[in-house]
């Protein structure tokens, strides 16, 4: 068999070049430069994702309080590694409904083990009145999305809350999960 | 008009400052007493309660309302 000695800057074209097998796990090694189209990588890193777990609500709550209160969305999740990150993906439905022709904004939270983690000071609500004595609603869905670095192994329980801006004045209201629409909460681990 | 609708607004002609959260629709007394009103706060979380601190807000009263809807 012929062998060549590659000089500096030759290359062999693989495919016109070689007759056979090449077995990549044994034959290979080194590294594909980024020059050449390679990563300049040496190992291979698995996945990223170490969990998915998802809440899904339809039950109906109604809110009316300037402070925050749990809307029935709720999802444990217990972190693999300290460095994990925790990808929050949740998609809220509620309808904010004023008795008056004034202003209505409703307030969203993500609260972590009892406290608020990341709230969304303008979230659903409209400045036109509704009048509620019709039923109406104004269908709203809020999508929100946080990533959280809880630097624990052990559980964490992440909730959607919601209050409202303004007073509770002209019965200013947040149904969630109005006429049995769904709310649900995803989380997502992300390993380091 | 919906039950959702109805009770927000009895309450709220017997007793407009009344904060409250509700889980599905209110029909009977039963249901009424597992309302949790908001007695205080503790920072900006609300603490709740199914004892009512309005003495405004019985049964009898938001339903009497409720009927006249």
């Amino acid at each position: 068999m012929a062998l060549t000695r590659l000089g500096l800057n030759q290359s062999i074209n693989l495919a016109t070049n070689t007759t056979g097998d090449l077995n990549l796990s044994s034959q290979v090694t080194g590294t594909l430069a980024t020059g050449n189209g390679g990563t300049g990588a040496t190992s291979f890193a698995p996945g990223k994702v170490g969990q998915v777990l998802q809440a899904i609500t339809t039950s109906g709550v109604t809110i009316q309080s300037t402070s925050y209160v749990d809307i029935g969305l709720s999802q444990a999740i217990t972190p693999s590694a300290t460095s994990s990150k925790i990808l929050i993906m949740a998609t809220v439905q509620g309808s904010p409904v004023i008795a008056t022709n004034a202003q209505i904004i409703a307030r969203y939270n993500i609260n972590k083990d009892g406290s608020t983690h990341y709230e969304w000071n303008r979230a659903i609500g409209h400045s036109v009145g509704v009048d509620n004595t019709g039923g109406a609603g104004v269908y709203q869905i809020a999508p929100l999305t946080y990533l959280s670095s809880p630097n624990t192994t052990s559980a964490v329980t992440y909730k959607i809350q919601a209050k409202l801006v303004d007073s509770t004045a002209n019965s200013r209201t947040i149904y969630a999960q109005d006429d049995s629409s769904a709310s649900m909460l995803t989380l997502m681990e992300i390993l380091a | 008009m919906e039950n959702s609708r109805k009770i927000v607004k009895a309450i709220n002609i017997l007793k407009e400052t009344a904060d409250f959260k509700i889980i599905g629709d209110i029909l009977t007394e039963e249901d009424f007493n597992k309302i949790e009103w908001v007695v205080s706060t503790n920072g900006d979380q609300a603490v709740l309660s199914t004892t009512c601190p309005h003495s405004e807000l019985s049964w009898s009263a938001v339903k009497t309302e409720m009927d006249k809807l």
